[in-house]
């Protein structure tokens, strides 16, 4: 149980997929004009994240690795992400059309978010339990979602500020999202890592 | 020849496929609602500047995304923003028109030829042919489509006595230019 | 009877300094009425007053000339003196609305309606209240507020607070009727305790008020009503506010969008309370009230008792000793300008402020905000202005809804302390125009959507009536479309042939 609240904390805070890993960005700055939006986008990558994580565990360990298809591995992960997120997609446009809106173009684009691929080939590539890999999934997931909340905060706070003119736009956005990425190197070395 | 490959991926991929083809099926897309949502914003003018006719089908172009939001004059700087928070869409340049402006019919002038009647969206006109008209200044929203449809030239544009004062923008605090 | 002292309930608002004399004052003093009078229509929250009277009348002194608009929450006026009608016009922007131009005739005869009521305190609430609304009483706060309309709240009313708390800068005339007529604020709330039904009235007096206090305290003991108390507050600015008052007296907090009868509380003006005793005991319609008319183009601040409709220019010719350069309606933090020197006085003017450069310090130029944060503790609404004012300036009428900015009571603390000197208060204000205006174009918004609708409906219906009336008239006819060209041949042919037919049979002439 200890090691599950392990590897929950670690990917959450000290192996922040954004902000340590630096996987993820398109929809960190493009999904955070507003709270809403950010929040919306967390728990559309949450659910893909955990979903894809247990689906890959069980398609490499039961599939990929006793035939020794190992080298079909990133097909096949590219294709359980397409049809998690082509779901996501589908569930959210009938549910929460206003988030759907909201969102736009960048839900599909949850498909090629790297931090998603990259946590299905993190947890292949070392032998963990099935339990680990949903962890894994999950707590990225909330780390994307922490991460992207407090940015579209900042960024709902810079839209009514004095910005000088050549930050205006991304480059402010840019280099908050850069002091944040400083300020959670402060985590490292918090689960003995 | 099959290879194990394809043993692994065509099943694979079907099930997918399968799965979403029913998720489809069982999950309609919802647009109503978005469309609902986004009109209600709007100031139900009707006054075609967007470029489309009506304020409902301006919605539902911005529900599929092929208008921009900074097309509503009437509805002015206040719903650009509100539509910019909504869909999380950038705001653009756009110029406030009075919300208050009201179309007068001079009715000295006005010949009863009812040719304005139907041009008013919302019925703001009132009056019938070889009758003076009149304008309900409460229902009108200063649209001026009536303005081409009279045949003499009777119908100006004025200010409500319903309006509350003039506001002026607020400006950001700093040293006046 | 002794005093309660409260202790502050908070930490918002100012300590400013009171420029005024809390020792014994000298008694109000008169000014000349003037010739011409000016009762403005619009003297309270709601819409403006409609005249009952017509140029050329002769009127008595405290008849009615306006009665309330249906619409809105308006009141009842009166003529301040006894004379005849000039003009009803239009008055200016500061007017708000029409105006009752009249000439006084100096006889000062009074109208026969303006009797008192026998027993009041035996009379119903409904009479009194009739009574209060006939007389054009109205919350002498400043906020006019139609004092009928408050005192008949859902039931359940069980403390009447009596708002003798006057926390601004310069304005004394309070102070100067809990001094001269302290009976008269206890008969009035006496009155209200009737139409009410409530059993507990506190009189707030502001701290450094002392000898008002003294003066409550002894007209309290005389009268001896065990239901009626006073209660001493700390001297901070705003803290005359009706949701600060109730706040400092019972902790507890008007929620937004309530009003303090959710308390089971109605607050008053004490000038309102006096207002109410003149016009049960003595008959009195509003057409006076006490002012303060101070500044440094006065001689010294003095309380003056002045008919509604004097213009603002005989008060200044009266009192001041150097021409003032600028002229302030209101106090020294909530006061506005005055342009017009002919502007009345109305109901809600309080104080008069005579300035000239010597008092006034210049404006500060605007510097963009610092994000100090000043302004947060300072604010006795609960509002933070510093996020209300980057929403404001961004037009997020959303955001500054839920802000708060409706809460905002124009009380200036904050930009008191902005040390950029940024005006906030003045971009509140607008915010709150804003609010308003949205909220009415959002409303007919709303109905031009059902009109549209069924302007749709019945274009729609008349576009296939005459369809379906083309299709009835061409129904019996052939359909040529398909065979068109051999059967338009034939028909042309035949027509050639006919006509070739006819010229020949034509002589030539």
């Amino acid at each position: 149980m200890t090691e599950l609240i392990l590897i929950i904390i670690g990917t959450v805070l000290v192996n922040n997929l954004v902000l340590t890993r630096f996987l993820g960005l398109c929809p960190f700055v493009g999904a955070s004009t507003s709270i809403e939006a950010a929040f919306g986008m967390s728990a559309a990558t949450t659910f893909v994240l955990t979903l894809t994580s247990a689906l890959a565990w069980l398609l490499n360990t039961w599939l990929l690795e006793p035939f020794e298809l190992g080298y079909l591995r990133l097909i096949c992960f590219i294709l359980v992400i397409a049809g998690t997120v082509q779901f996501t997609e589908i569930f959210i446009r009938s549910t929460q059309p206003m988030l759907h809106q909201m969102l736009g173009i960048f839900l599909p684009l949850i498909t090629t978010n790297c931090a998603v691929l990259g946590v299905a080939l993190l947890i292949t590539q070392e032998p963990t339990r099935f339990i680990d890999a949903v962890a894994y999934g999950l707590g990225g997931g909330l780390g994307f979602g922490l991460v992207i909340v407090l940015f579209a905060g900042l960024r709902e706070r810079l839209q009514a500020a004095d910005v000088p003119g050549p930050f205006r736009g991304s480059a402010i956005a840019l280099v908050t999202a850069g002091f944040m990425a400083l300020a959670f190197m402060g985590f490292a070395g918090l689960t003995g890592t | 020849m099959m290879s194990s490959n394809w043993l692994l991926l065509i099943p694979l991929a079907t099930a997918i496929a399968g799965l979403l083809v029913y998720a489809r099926l069982r999950y309609a897309p919802d647009e109503a609602t978005a469309v609902d949502t986004i009109n209600a914003l709007l100031p139900q003018t009707q006054c075609a500047q967007c470029g489309y006719p009506g304020c409902r089908p301006y919605a539902e172009a911005l529900v599929n995304d092929a208008a921009a939001i900074n097309l509503c004059p009437p509805g002015g700087e206040t719903t650009q923003q509100a539509l910019s928070k909504l869909l999380g869409r950038p705001a653009g340049n756009l110029t406030d028109s009075d919300p208050w402006a009201v179309a007068v019919i001079n009715e000295a002038d006005c010949i009863g030829c009812a040719l304005c009647l139907p041009a008013c969206p919302v019925d703001a006109i009132i009056g019938a042919n070889r009758y003076t008209h009149t304008v309900v200044e409460a229902d009108c929203t200063g649209c001026e489509l009536c303005l081409p449809a009279c045949p003499v030239d009777c119908i100006s544009i004025s200010r409500s006595t319903q309006a509350p004062f003039a506001i002026t923008p607020p400006p950001k605090p700093g040293p006046s230019a | 009877m002794t005093k309660t002292t409260m202790p502050r309930s908070g930490s918002w608002g100012l300590k400013l300094s009171s420029e005024k004399d809390n020792s014994a004052l000298p008694p109000a003093r008169e000014v000349a009425i003037p010739d011409m009078l000016t009762v403005l229509l619009r003297q309270s929250a709601g819409a403006a007053s409609i005249a009952t009277v017509a140029p050329g009348e002769s009127v008595l002194k405290g008849q009615t000339i306006a009665m309330p608009a249906k619409t809105g929450f308006g009141s009842y006026l009166h003529s301040p003196v006894a004379g005849h009608v000039l003009e009803v016009r239009n008055g200016s922007r500061d007017a708000g609305g029409p105006v009752i131009v009249i000439k006084n005739d100096r006889s000062e005869r009074l109208h026969p309606d303006c009797q008192p009521v026998r027993n009041p305190l035996n009379r119903s609430p409904r009479f009194l209240r009739e009574r209060i609304a006939a007389g054009g009483i109205v919350g002498l706060g400043g906020a006019l507020f139609p004092t009928e309309v408050k005192l008949n709240p859902a039931p359940g009313i069980k403390t009447l607070i009596i708002n003798g708390v006057e926390c601004e800068p310069y304005i004394n005339c309070d102070n100067q009727l809990l001094q001269e007529e302290p009976h008269a604020v206890l008969s009035g709330a006496q009155i209200m305790l009737q139409v009410l039904g409530a059993n507990e009235a506190i009189v707030a007096i502001e701290q450094e008020m002392t000898h008002a206090i003294e003066c409550m305290l002894a007209a309290n003991t005389r009268l001896n009503d065990p239901r009626i108390r006073i209660v001493v507050v700390p001297d901070i600015y705003p803290g005359g506010g009706e949701r600060q008052l109730i706040e400092t007296l019972t902790g507890l907090q008007v929620p937004r969008g309530g009003l303090t009868a959710d308390l089971g509380i109605v607050c008053q003006n004490a000038g309102t309370a006096a207002a109410i005793d003149h016009l049960i005991t003595r008959g009195e319609p509003l057409i006076s009230r006490l002012l303060t008319v101070a500044g440094n183009c006065s001689a010294a601040p003095a309380n003056f008792r002045v008919r509604i409709g004097t213009p603002v220019s005989a008060l200044v010719e009266a009192v001041a000793n150097t021409p003032p350069t600028r002229i302030v309606m209101g106090g020294a933090m909530m006061g506005i300008p005055v342009t017009d020197s002919e502007q009345p006085v109305s109901k809600a003017t309080n104080c008069l402020l005579l300035l000239n450069n010597n008092a006034l310090t210049p404006m500060p130029t605007e510097m963009p905000c610092i994000r100090c944060g000043d302004c947060v503790p300072v604010c006795p609404a609960g509002i933070n202005p510093q996020l209300l004012l980057e929403s404001t300036v961004i037009r997020d009428v959303k955001q500054s809804k839920e802000l708060g900015a409706l809460d905002c009571i124009d009380c200036g603390c904050c930009d008191y302390v902005c040390p950029s000197g940024i005006d906030l208060t003045a971009r509140f204000k607008l915010s709150k125009q804003t609010i308003w205006e949205q909220h009415l174009l959002t409303l007919r918004a709303e109905r031009l959507e059902q009109r549209f609708a069924g302007h749709e409906t019945r274009r729609l219906n008349k576009e296939q009536a005459e369809r379906d009336r083309l299709a009835a008239q061409t129904a019996g006819f052939k359909d040529v479309s398909t065979d068109s060209k051999p059967a338009l041949d034939a028909m042309l042919k035949r027509l050639k042939s006919d006509r070739n037919k006819n010229s020949s049979d034509k002589a030539p002439d």
